[in-house]
């Protein structure tokens, strides 16, 4: 490989999708933009999912559509925290402020889901520490509308 | 007695939808030429030549960085005449969208002679391609200021078959 | 299960930037594995692939790597994993009892792409990537910090395997030469730029271009074709659940349950075990997976001495941290354990290996694993 000649392009390749999200997520967008949670028990192993499943991994067992739902709170224990300051966007990584990201179990379910941490200094956070949801002003039904957890 | 297709059309129930693209605009895809800069120097010089594969004694033209066939790389750099014939043929058809209008144009494979390998190219524009048939012979017309690529083959004008009126009497 | 043995291998010398075109880069993996042993295109009757579309920018990737690969007119297919997947699939085509020859290769360049965004598109699109928190750092950050907490281990202990690593990679003459550090402290590692609290820059295995090719016989063919083929004696696979809310991740339960598979096949246990080559993205996953495969106790990964001329080497040349090419790092675990134990390893080689164990993984976390239990063969 002594003298070569490579030449380099730039590709442009840009697919757009949409995904129906289920009858089931549907269900927890539609209470996500009335500010409450909900989730799915399993009938086999009492579960609790949040989000909701329709199959429960470990028994392999449907769960109907209209029955076991489960009221929960805006509580929850934190899990795991991890502090970076990279941002994930799609064409690459860049270096903005320092944002604390943490896993939070809602109290009665047995899933973690994955938000920020708002108000807090990184030195005060503690795995096991109570936090309650901050939601958005105006909700749309989206992931978004829960803006992060503080501290309960 | 004709029979009907008939099905019922469900109903479906529509829930919300997330987008989702798929973006890789910062892609980039790496070639290496080192095969092509010799073949790239003798089109500025209007001649033409083709690599030879040694074990299997196939002649790819233009060049080729591997042989398929038998795994090697082939380096033995052979002379290629400025005859061809056409190797295949197909007439596309064109919708303007705008007026509706239909206009037909051709997609011509050609071979040279002594190579194996076919490649895509124009028809001078002389030629009626509505009677182009497979094995008609060609000639390359070169562009009057060769730059040192596959455009300096502009296009291919048409030769005497010499077996024309044999074939006609059959 | 039928023996079947790994004769010949190959992988280049892994760089940051590779300038040069992916259809010669593949064309010299795999004429080098075959050279090396002396064989012939003709003798070849399969081809596995283990590509990635999104990696390569075009669908269908195999189909243009056809032909340098050696697969013109013979038996080809793909599996979109990591390479030592795509060994699994090759050992299953052998044992059908319908080919003679496997080659199978791997790799990717990510010089051309980026590499960590892309890992983006692996979570969820309904619920987790319109707000884009996870990928591949934001998950170790998680892991090292379950770990950390349950078993009271500090970073410094596991600063310690990746300075280990990272000594063992400068002994590596094929090693990417960003990670050969011969004289890094544990002061360096925790000092360095922080990607995800508490993971350091020099704690993670960083990605460069590369690209390895193996070549697998059954054992009438294997003992003609060379004298010192290696066994495959076992081998086992096992996948954890997708989200990363539901898994407890300071401990990795499904490379529990592929190690127990493997070593019932093979018939040992993980005391006769003489070394391992295990495939870790981040330093402290190198300490959950020895605990899951039995090497060591659950929390007790970092007392145990895994140094090249310890009691239980753990990654003598280097592991990932040392270079990882995405897709080719699977078969560079097994290409080295089979190294060593041919006694081809010059300056990091073990002292008298019989039994090796070479892992790998794919998705968040170690989400799905695979181990393979190789035995020196010959004499």
């Amino acid at each position: 490989m002594t003298e070569q000649n490579v030449v380099t392009n730039k590709g442009m390749v840009r697919a757009e999708f949409n995904f129906w999200v289920g009858k089931y997520m549907d269900k927890f967008y539609d209470n996500l933009e009335n500010k409450k949670i909900v989730g799915n028990k399993c009938p086999k192993c009492s579960d609790v999912f949040v989000p909701p499943r329709q199959v429960c991994g470990k028994c392999n067992e449907t769960i109907p559509l209209e029955q076991n739902w489960v009221d929960l709170t805006d509580t929850g224990t934190l899990k795991n925290y991890t502090i970076t300051k990279w941002k994930i966007t799609e064409r690459g990584s860049r270096k903005v402020k320092d944002s604390i990201i943490g896993m939070v179990q809602i109290d009665g379910s047995n899933t973690a889901i994955i938000y920020k941490l708002l108000d807090v200094d990184p030195a005060d956070v503690k795995t096991g520490m109570k936090v309650k949801i901050e939601w958005n002003d105006k909700t749309k039904g989206e992931p978004g509308d829960i803006k992060g957890f503080v501290k309960a | 007695m004709s029979k009907k297709m008939e099905y019922d059309r469900k109903e479906y129930d529509v829930t919300r939808t997330m987008p989702g693209n798929w973006y890789l605009s910062s892609y980039k895809f790496r070639y290496s030429l080192d095969h092509l800069q010799p073949w790239f120097k003798k089109l500025k010089e209007k001649k033409l030549v083709g690599t030879q594969c040694r074990s299997c004694n196939t002649v790819f033209f233009p060049p080729r960085l591997v042989c398929g066939y038998c795994l090697v790389k082939p380096d033995l750099w052979v002379d290629v005449r400025e005859t061809a014939q056409v190797a295949t043929f197909n007439i596309t058809y064109e919708k303007n969208p705008q007026t509706g209008e239909v206009v037909e144009k051709p997609v011509v494979c050609v071979r040279h002679d002594g190579t194996d390998t076919a490649f895509l190219a124009q028809l001078s524009p002389e030629i009626n391609f509505r009677e182009t048939y497979v094995g008609m012979p060609l000639k390359v017309k070169w562009r009057d200021e060769p730059e040192g690529n596959i455009g300096d083959l502009e296009y291919y004008e048409p030769l005497e078959d010499e077996a024309k009126d044999l074939r006609k009497e059959e | 299960m039928d023996k079947v043995g790994i004769v010949g291998y190959y992988y280049m010398k892994m760089s940051p930037d590779l300038i040069y075109g992916r259809y010669n880069l593949i064309f010299e993996t795999v004429r080098g594995a075959l050279d090396s042993v002396n064989l012939k295109k003709k003798d070849i009757t399969t081809v596995i692939s283990a590509t990635n579309d999104y990696y390569d920018g075009r669908t269908i990737s195999n189909a243009y790597c056809v032909e340098p690969a050696g697969a013109y007119l013979a038996d080809e297919s793909k599996a979109e994993m990591d390479g030592a997947f795509a060994a699994q699939y090759g050992l299953m085509r052998i044992l059908s009892g319908n080919h003679k020859l496997a080659v199978v290769w791997g790799g990717s360049t990510p010089s051309c792409y980026p590499y960590d965004s892309a890992q983006l598109y692996q979570t969820d699109p309904t619920f987790e990537r319109p707000i884009a928190l996870v990928n591949n750092i934001t998950a170790g950050g998680f892991q090292m910090r379950a770990y950390m907490e349950k078993y009271g281990v500090s970073a410094e202990d596991i600063a310690k395997v990746a300075v280990k690593n990272r000594k063992n990679a400068a002994k590596n003459p094929l090693a990417n030469p960003e990670a050969q550090n011969a004289n890094i402290t544990v002061d360096d590692v925790l000092k360095s730029d922080i990607l995800s609290d508490p993971v350091t820059e020099l704690m993670y295995a960083a990605p460069c271009d590369g690209l390895a090719a193996i070549l697998l016989a059954p054992e009438k063919q294997a003992l003609k074709i060379t004298d010192e083929p290696v066994w495959i004696k076992g081998v086992g696979s096992n996948q954890d659940p997708y989200y990363l809310g539901d898994r407890d991740l300071s401990e990795c339960k499904s490379m529990e349950m592929a190690a127990k598979m493997a070593f019932d096949g093979a018939g040992i246990t993980a005391k006769d075990v003489d070394f391992a080559e295990i495939f870790e993205q981040y330093a402290h996953e190198e300490l959950i997976l020895a605990e899951a495969i039995g090497l060591a106790e659950k929390g007790k990964a970092n007392e145990l001495n895994s140094e090249i001329n310890g009691d239980i080497p753990i990654n003598p040349s280097g592991g990932a941290i040392a270079g990882h090419a995405p897709f080719a790092t699977g078969l560079m675990r097994i290409i080295e354990a089979v190294k060593q134990l041919q006694g081809k390893a010059d300056g990091y080689q073990v002292k008298d290996p019989k039994v090796a164990i070479a892992t790998g993984q794919i998705g968040f976390c170690a989400q799905n694993n695979i181990l393979y239990v190789l035995e020196k063969g010959g004499n």
